[in-house]
């Protein structure tokens, strides 16, 4: 598998400078990095806030999509979002069914990014209190309901 | 024991890496039936752990005699030979079983890939080797003609001073004059030989254009989708096996739908020719 000698490659493309608002808090190996995020516009839900995301490689990557959640860490919290839950479990379709091996880290930060900047919704998931109490930590194991296609 | 029972047996052992009684099963095993080509190929990674390269040689040879088509006996051919320093052998092996792997749609296609870049590594290693050898051995050469001349002068001059009578004179500077004309002579053509080697001041980039999107890595056997973008052909099977779908636009993409990019092929191989020993790393 290619999996380390991929992400060396991404380690190496994203020392160049970032888009906004997407920067490296950690890589300490091949098989976890961690990525902050920030909204740039002036959305008071996400305004001023950095949140932190934590990427985890299987050997398979980028065949297999990476685990992607948000972490409580350094003083960052989960944002708020009708489609994130509060223990940072992310339902996004691209890193689940609709992942493809052309996508990155950095084009992963982004698609995150932008679907915060979109929201107005200051609200959790339906059934968030059930969900984080089942304990389920790894996306993938869920089958997510996209129901509400408007967010 | 009959055969099947002496190869599981060997099977047991080899899972619990216990080489030596799994190579003894396997070889109890040929003794009682040396049609079966697969005990030939167990016997041969066993050998491969064990590292005895020549016996993994002679049994992968034994297995693809029985069948041509054995593609681990090609691949760990490759890797024996690979092991043995003899990369142009090994490269053979090793696309052979990359043809093999591809037809059979098996799952090692990628690691079948990955060795034959390692052999390109190893063989472009080899003949640069070589070069560097030869160019350094002109280098010293000439280095030789310059010493022996200078010294040769200074021979003369010393015989001259025997018989000088020129009190005014001052042969020590004379001769200290050609040790340095020897010496600076000596250092430009060392510089000359260094100017004459411009490979080795290029700057070590891959073209985006030759690297595969997937894996970002240089592409050996580019295939080209429906809508035109090229991928090496292992990384996208693998990617196939799990999504029958175009990475780019997400369309219905099934492996019949690619096709072959040729030149494309043929520019990669010419870089490779040329950077092997740092391209298949980058």
């Amino acid at each position: 598998m290619f999996a380390t000698k991929r992400l060396q490659k991404e380690l190496h493309n994203i020392q160049k400078p970032l888009p906004p608002g997407i920067s490296i808090a950690s890589t300490p190996d091949f098989s976890n990095w961690k990525m902050d995020i920030q909204v740039l516009d002036n959305n008071p839900l996400y305004a001023d806030k950095i949140y932190r995301l934590n990427f985890k490689f299987s050997q398979a990557y980028p065949i297999e999509a990476p685990e992607v959640t948000f972490i409580k860490e350094d003083g960052r919290d989960i944002p708020m979002h009708p489609h994130i839950y509060s223990n940072g479990v992310i339902c996004l379709d691209l890193l689940g069914s609709n992942w493809s091996p052309v996508q990155n880290v950095e084009s992963v930060c982004m698609s995150i990014q932008s679907m915060l900047t979109s929201n107005t919704k200051n609200e959790r998931p339906p059934g968030d209190d059930a969900f984080v109490r089942s304990g389920y930590r790894s996306p993938r194991n869920i089958n997510f309901v996209y129901d509400d296609n408007t967010v | 024991m009959n055969a099947e029972e002496l190869k599981q047996a060997g099977n047991k052992f080899f899972q619990n890496g216990d080489w030596l009684s799994a190579d003894k099963k396997y070889t109890q095993a040929i003794a009682l039936d040396s049609s079966n080509y697969t005990l030939f190929t167990n016997r041969a990674l066993v050998r491969l752990k064990l590292e005895r390269y020549d016996d993994v040689i002679n049994d992968c040879m034994s297995a693809i005699n029985l069948n041509r088509d054995a593609m681990k006996g090609h691949y760990m051919a490759a890797q024996a030979l690979i092991h043995l320093s003899r990369p142009s052998e090994a490269l053979g092996f090793a696309m052979t079983a990359y043809q093999l792997a591809i037809q059979q749609h098996s799952k090692s296609a990628t690691d079948v890939a990955n060795l034959v870049l390692e052999a390109k590594k190893q063989r472009w290693k080899k003949l640069e080797r070589n070069r560097i050898d030869k160019d350094m051995s002109l280098l010293n050469q000439m280095k030789d003609l310059i010493k022996s001349d200078s010294e040769r002068r200074i021979v003369d001059l010393r015989e001259e001073q025997w018989d000088s009578t020129d009190r005014e004179r001052d042969f020590e500077a004379e001769i200290a004059v050609i040790r340095e004309d020897a010496r600076v002579q000596m250092e430009d053509l060392g510089n000359v030989f260094a100017r004459a080697d411009p490979q080795r001041y290029k700057p070590r980039e891959v073209p985006d254009y030759l690297i595969d999107s997937i894996s970002f890595s240089i592409m050996t056997d580019p295939v080209v989708t429906k809508n035109g973008q090229s991928y090496d052909r292992s990384t996208i099977m693998d990617h196939l096996r799990r999504s029958n779908t175009d990475p780019l636009t997400r369309e219905p993409l099934r492996m019949e739908d690619l096709r072959p990019n040729l030149a494309l092929k043929q520019v990669c191989a010419e870089f490779l020719e040329e950077n092997a020993g740092w391209a298949v790393d980058y």
